[in-house]
Parts: C-alpha cells; structure tokens; sequence
C-alpha cells in the first residue's frame, strides 16, 4: 500500500519509493528514505493535501506525491 | 544557473578585506534571529519556512576588527529546488553574485528537529568549508521532551557547537570568541558518512585523480549521474565519476541520490542516538491546535472568520485614533489658516495643499498599524503555513499550489516583498503566475481608502455590519478573481507543469510581542515617512495644478453672475470657478468621459489620474480638491464635503454604489510604481511589469463598470 491508502493516526514504515517520481529525490532529503516510519497525522479539509509525521516533524503533500511512496502499516495509534 | 553549473563554476571572487561569514541552515530554523542578534539588525523573522528568500549583510564586531556576516535564506538540500534556496546554494559555494566567497559558515541547527537539520549539515560539511554550528530552540527542549546533549554533539560533528536563545549576551560573547577563533585555525576537513568500501575507493579515487573537487562534488558526480554532464571544463571529471558508477553498479551496488540520502541520514540517526533522548510525542500542542484550526469540516470556515473579524477590528479599533488625528490636523489648519490670512496663496499652499493632502493620508496610520499586528500575528504563530495547507486544494485548479498561497498572504500587506517572496515557488513559470496576482490582493495602503468610502457612504446607511461586510468583500474580490487569472496564466499562456507540493509545517509558538510590535511599529512609521515625503510632493504638484492659472476675469465673471450672493457663499463660487478652469480641472473635464460610464464625475477621475504612480495619492488629491472653497471656513472634513457634492443637475456625486464601484476600481488597478519595478527585477523583464499594469487596469475598469451598470439596471443609485 501506498502513504496515501492510510488512515489518520496510521503509521507505516517505508517500504520504497517510486523511482519515476519527478520529487523522488527531495522527498528522500526530506526523511522518506527506506525504513523510515511515516504517520498520516490528517488530511485537509477538501480531502488534499495530507499532513504526515516522519522523522518528529510535520510535513504537508499531496496525494501525487503520498502514492509514490509505498509502506507497510505497523500500527494503529488512536491519538491522531 | 542551473543546479548543475552551480556545483562547479569556479568561485566569483577571491580577493577580499575583512572575512565573510554565512548563516545557513534549514528555513525556518532562527538564522534571520540569529542574524539581528550578532548584528543587531532588524530583519524580518516569522515563523514559517521562506521568510528570508535573498541575502542581507551586516556586520560583527570582534577584537580582532570586523567581519561580514550575511543572512541567508533557508534551505533543504544543496540541490536546491526553488530560487530561494538556489540563492542560498549558491552564496554557500561562493557563487552568489555580490558575495565574497565565504570564509566560515554559521550552520544555524534546530535542536526540536535534529536528524533533518543534520542532512543538510552533512552536505554542507562536504564543501569543505569552515563551519561552526549554532543550536537554535534550546528553550523548547524541555516542552516538547527532548534532552539533547549538545557537548556530544560537538563531540559527533567534530565542530564547534554554540547556542543561541534570545539576545542573550553572554551567549552572543561566547559566539564571538568561537568565531575569531575558528577563523584564526586551520580548518579540518570533516567526512562524515561511511561508505560500503567500494564506493568508498571510488570516492578517494576521483578525489585523487581530481584534488579540485570537494567531497560534496564528489558524491554528486558518483551518485548523481544526471547532473554535472553539462559543464565543460569537468567532463572528465565526469566521465571518470560515470566509469566508477557504472562499474560498481555492475557490481550490485545503489549508486542514485535517494541512495546517497539514505546514507547521509544512516549518519544523521547515528549522531542523533549519540545525543538525544525523546520521551512521548513531538508537539502535542501543536497537533492539537491544528485539531481545531485544519478540521476537515470547520479549517476554511475558521480560516474565513478570522479574515472576518482581521478586517473588522481593524475597522472598529482604529476609530477613536483616527477621531483624534482629524482632530489635530483640522485645527492645525485653522490656527495657519489664520496666521496666513494675510497671505491667500501661501495660506492655500500650506492649508489647501500641504495640510489637507498629507493630512487625509496621516489619518490611517492607525489602520495600518492594526493591520500589521495581525499579519505579523499570523506569521508568528505558524498559522500561515496551515493557511497554506488549507488553501492548497482551491488553488490546486488554478496550477498553482498552497505554496503559492503564502506570497499571495503577504500581499495583503504590501504587496513588494509578496513577490519576492514568490521566489519559495519550485517551478519559474508557477513562480511568474504568483508574482502577477499577487498584486490583485488588497495591499495596507487600498485600506485608507476603503476605509474612506465605507465611513462615508456606508456605515451611515447601512450600519456597521455591513461596513464589515464591505471591507471584507474589498478583501476579497481580488483573491476570488486572481484564480482565474492564475488559471489562464499558468494553463494557457505559460503551459505551467504541474509542480509537487511539499511543505514543513512548523510547530506553532506564541508569537514574540517585541517581533510583532516592531512589524507594527516599523509599517506605522514607514506610512507616515511616505505621507511626508512621496505624498507630501505629490500633494504640492497637485495644489499646483489645481490652482493654476488663476486669471482675474474668473473671478469677475463669478462676482457678475451672482451680484446679490453673500460674502461666504460668494468666495466659494469664485474657488470653485477657479478649480473647474484649473490645468487639474481642464485635464480631469478631458478624461472623466472614459469614467463616466462607471459613474465617476471630473473630480474623482482627477483623483484616479492622480494614483497612478501611489494610490494613496487619491486621498490626498480628494483632500485638496475638497478643501477648495472650504479654507475660509471652520475647515470641514473630507467626508461631509464629499456627501455634499452634486451632479449640475443636483443627485449627490457619491452614493453607495458609487462608492462601492469606486471601491472596487482600487481594489483591482495596477496603481503602484514600487510594484511594477520590483516585478521587473524580479522577472528581469519590462515586457511582464507592462502586461500586469494594463492587465490589472483593464480588469478594474471592466468589473467596476459592470458593476456600476448592474447596479443602475437594478435601481441602486
Ligand atoms: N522559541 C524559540 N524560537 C525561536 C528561536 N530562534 C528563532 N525562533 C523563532 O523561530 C521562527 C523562525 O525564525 P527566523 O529567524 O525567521 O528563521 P530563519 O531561519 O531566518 O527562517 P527562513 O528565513 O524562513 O529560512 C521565528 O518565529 C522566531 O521568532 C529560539 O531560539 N527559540
Ligand atoms: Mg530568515
């Protein structure tokens, strides 16, 4: 699955990321990098963008970007 | 410049006097903070990534003599995506124009955000330059769970490591001496990643082959194989980077920038164990305001009341001062009035000219100040890069994205350092769109204005409710209007590719009463330097044409025509005749036929003529053209004069719908000198700054008469 198919409050870890992607490279700089764990803290009002959690700090995309990153869920965390 | 000629043009300048000091660093990480602490300058500072997006100097005293310290805008990566970060990319290898090569770079480290602020240090440190870190947001530790051992991280990076919070002035000291310090050593070269050993020796044997090249072009050239092919004197450099590359991908090996990220940030994870503990969730706070303030359902509903009510107080909270200015500026020109008297054209010069055109802007002083505490509000606390986040999908349409909705914020204050903050945009044909609507939105000095015709026409009619409701609405329309506008730019004209949208949204704080005030204080004082100076001139060129040529005959004709008429009524006539055969009342009689069909008589067409360079020159002219004929009496103010004008045939010149069109026509034209010279540095072509002007009036004209004619089709004035 990708960033994109999580539900608020749902973590995954990072499993690989598109490789066709035009902002693959600045979304590895920004901490999407392989084994990395990612939260999907919510989405904005009209569905897009996302706000996700990774590496303690929160950082807005939209669902373009969210697809090309595919992860595996680990957990739920209810406090989203 | 390319990123790719970036990396390896050969440094601009090499000859200098005093060092040359950098700050760098993530955006939004305190380098503009840090920056006016050590040079006790007032830049501006807020708290959303992309304040600072070209560079400013100043300088640093230390016992050995001066050094030069420049403030650069923030960046992610040395492989910068937006002009900002390009400026930043390039001031950091010595490619900046106007900026001697840098002798020592401050890296300003976020403490709250350390393995992110850490790729770009390891990066940097690859250039090989001299470095010495200064740790930012100490104080915010402890909040948010963190403790960071920051002598381990001296320790780790092998760099000095300083912290700065506030002003506090032993810390600055202790920069000081690291400073003078660090620039008096030799410096160590650091390379911190560890490579799987064949990279590795493909490293050291480009290196070797090439002693020139850093280690930061060394890795770009190994592991980026699509970069640096284009410059000249490095093909072979290249080409023998490209052989390694491809024979150690043979071998198994992940040679591509992602790969080099994951790398970097394996070191990032490694210095970070070796310093910091985190106990629970990072900024709980802040998730929890953005529960409320980017709800799915109530984020844009809270978004537009607090527009709202932005709009309102400052219409409400400004009354009382404005009262008091009026007061002071009407009894100013009674005292001069009669101490003049003797003298009827220095008397109309000072109080027709200079008092009643300075007078009219100075009276919104209080507006402007009010409406800069919210901006500077709003950028404090971090709630704009949420607006962004809100905003993303209305704009998504249009080819534009949230990112773009920052630039377009600022305008509202000003609408100069909007576009230049335009630069944040990644794609420049996304950037150009952003800069020719950013000026659509109301800028502080549209307010006066509005604020005039409301108070006037308005209030009195309709209450204060839909006083708001106007003032808002003015805010408004060039926001709704500047999407489509950006639609057709960017889908039409500029074929605008789509861009990524990825933006940090920082942590929110309490704004810093010092910064906020001091935006407030500093936008007060610069309106009113403006009223003495720009609109001061303005106001004594338009006197002078109003009062010129002034024939005898006018006069005697008046006094003919109305024998019987008394004294007071009498000298107003002979004014009034005067101002109609004026240069200004000629010229304003010639062109108000263009403005007629907006309901606009030879007077305000004089006062549109007249906004051209400044818009707030309006008031000014209104101002003068409207004490004509007053300055024997108790002056009386703009607004009753105004509301006593009559067409020949006796309907009021103002009624609300005129206003409202009148409103509308400043809203939308292109009436700022500043702005179209800063579009032309900032495109580098008249060409665009051309398009903007006429587009902009164009539109103004069009929506203002389409609404003048609904509204008379519909019986309203
Ligand atoms: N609590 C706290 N806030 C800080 C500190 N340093 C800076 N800030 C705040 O952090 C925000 C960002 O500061 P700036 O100095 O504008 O950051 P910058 O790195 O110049 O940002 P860009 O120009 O956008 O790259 C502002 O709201 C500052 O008031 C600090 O040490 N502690
Ligand atoms: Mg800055």
């Amino acid at each position: 699955m990708t960033l994109d198919g999580l539900r608020p409050g749902q973590t995954g870890i990072i499993k690989r990321l598109d490789p066709n992607h035009p902002s693959l490279i600045r979304l590895a700089e920004m901490g999407m990098i392989n084994g990395q764990s990612v939260t999907l803290i919510r989405r904005a009002p009209l569905g897009e963008p996302i706000k996700v959690r990774v590496m303690n700090y929160d950082l807005c995309i939209r669902k373009s970007e969210a697809r090309a990153i595919h992860v595996d869920l680990i957990e739920e965390v209810v406090n989203a | 410049m390319t990123p790719s000629q970036a990396v390896l043009a050969a440094p601009v300048n090499k000859t200098k006097k005093s060092p040359v000091l950098a700050l760098v660093g993530n955006p939004n990480t305190g380098k503009t903070t840090v920056f006016n602490a050590l040079c006790g300058a007032r830049q501006k500072v807020g708290n959303y990534p992309g304040v600072t997006v070209e560079k400013k100097s100043g300088t640093i005293k230390l016992d050995s003599g001066t050094v030069e310290l420049v403030d650069l805008p923030g960046l992610y990566s040395l492989n910068p995506l937006s002009p900002d970060e390009q400026v930043a990319t390039d001031g950091i290898l010595a490619h900046l124009p106007g900026m001697a090569e840098p002798d020592l770079l401050i890296f300003v480290l976020d403490v709250t955000n350390l393995k992110r602020n850490l790729y770009l240090l390891s990066q940097v440190a690859e250039t090989g330059r001299r470095m010495l870190v200064i740790a930012t947001m100490t104080d915010l530790l402890q909040s948010e769970g963190i403790e960071t051992d920051l002598q381990r991280l001296e320790k780790s990076l092998a760099l000095p490591v300083l912290q700065l919070t506030g002003k506090d002035s032993s810390q600055i000291d202790l920069i000081r001496k690291a400073i003078a310090t660090t620039l008096s050593q030799d410096h160590q070269r650091q390379n911190y990643l560890t490579y799987p050993e064949p990279i590795n020796e493909a490293l050291l044997s480009i290196e070797s082959k090439f002693p020139d090249l850093s280690r930061f072009e060394a890795t770009t050239l190994l592991f980026d194989s699509q970069k640096l092919t284009t410059d000249a004197g490095t093909e072979e450099a290249t080409s023998f980077a490209n052989q390694h590359a491809s024979e150690l991908t043979t071998a198994g090996h992940e040679l591509s920038p992602p790969s080099l990220a994951t790398l970097r940030y394996a070191w990032a994870e490694e210095v970070v164990k070796s310093c910091e503990k985190r106990e629970g969730q990072a900024q709980t706070i802040s998730r929890k305001i953005d529960r409320v303030l980017t709800h799915r359902v109530f984020g844009l509903i809270i978004f537009a009341a607090i527009m709202f009510l932005t709009f309102q107080s400052i219409y409400t909270w400004a009354v009382p001062f404005m009262d008091l200015i009026e007061w002071g500026t009407g009894s100013l020109s009674a005292v001069v009035s009669s101490w003049l008297a003797a003298y009827p054209m220095g008397q109309s010069i000072v109080v027709d000219g200079m008092i009643a055109g300075v007078g009219s802007v100075i009276i919104f002083v209080p507006q402007i100040v009010i409406l800069f505490l919210f901006v500077a509000v709003l950028e404090d606390s971090g709630y704009l890069a949420r607006a962004a986040f809100l905003m993303d999908k209305l704009l998504g349409w249009t080819g534009l994205n949230g990112r773009a909705f920052i630039p377009m914020l600022s305008s509202f204050a000003c609408a100069v350092p909007g576009i230049m903050a335009a630069r944040v945009m990644p794609d420049p044909k996304a950037r150009m769109t952003t800069i020719l609507v950013s000026p659509l939105m109301s800028c502080s000095a549209r307010l006066p204005i509005y604020i005039l015709f409301i108070s006037a026409f308005i209030e009195p009619q309709f209450g204060p409710a839909w006083a708001a409701v106007t003032l808002f609405g003015m805010h408004i329309i060039g926001l709704v209007l500047a999407l489509p506008i950006a639609w057709i730019l960017n889908r039409g004209v500029l074929k605008t590719p789509d861009m990524p949208f990825i933006l940090e949204l920082p942590a929110y704080r309490i704004p810093k009463p010092f910064n906020v005030g001091y935006r407030a204080f500093e936008a007060g004082k610069k309106f009113t330097i403006r009223a003495g100076t720009v609109i001061f001139a303005f106001s004594i060129i338009i006197w002078a044409l109003s009062y010129f040529p002034r024939p005898e005959h006018v006069a005697d004709e008046v006094r003919a025509s109305a024998p019987t008429a008394e004294e007071s009524v009498m000298n107003n006539l002979i004014a009034a005749a005067y101002l109609e055969q004026s240069y200004l009342g000629r010229s304003g009689k010639a062109i108000q036929p263009i403005f007629a069909p907006l309901g606009f008589d030879w007077k305000i067409t004089v006062g549109i003529l007249g906004a051209f360079p400044a818009r707030e020159v309006i008031l000014s002219t209104l101002g003068i053209i409207y004490q004509i004929g007053e300055a024997d009496e108790e002056s009386a103010d703009l607004k009753s004069t105004m509301l006593a004008e009559t067409w020949p045939d006796g309907r009021p010149i103002f009624t609300p719908l005129v206003a409202i069109v009148l409103m509308i026509f400043f809203a939308l034209c292109s009436q700022c000198m500043s702005t179209l010279i800063t579009v032309q540095r900032e495109l580098n072509s008249w060409k665009w700054a051309a398009f903007l002007f006429f587009y902009m009036t164009g539109l103004a004209y069009v929506v203002s008469l389409g609404v003048y004619q609904s509204g008379r089709a519909l019986g309203w004035g």
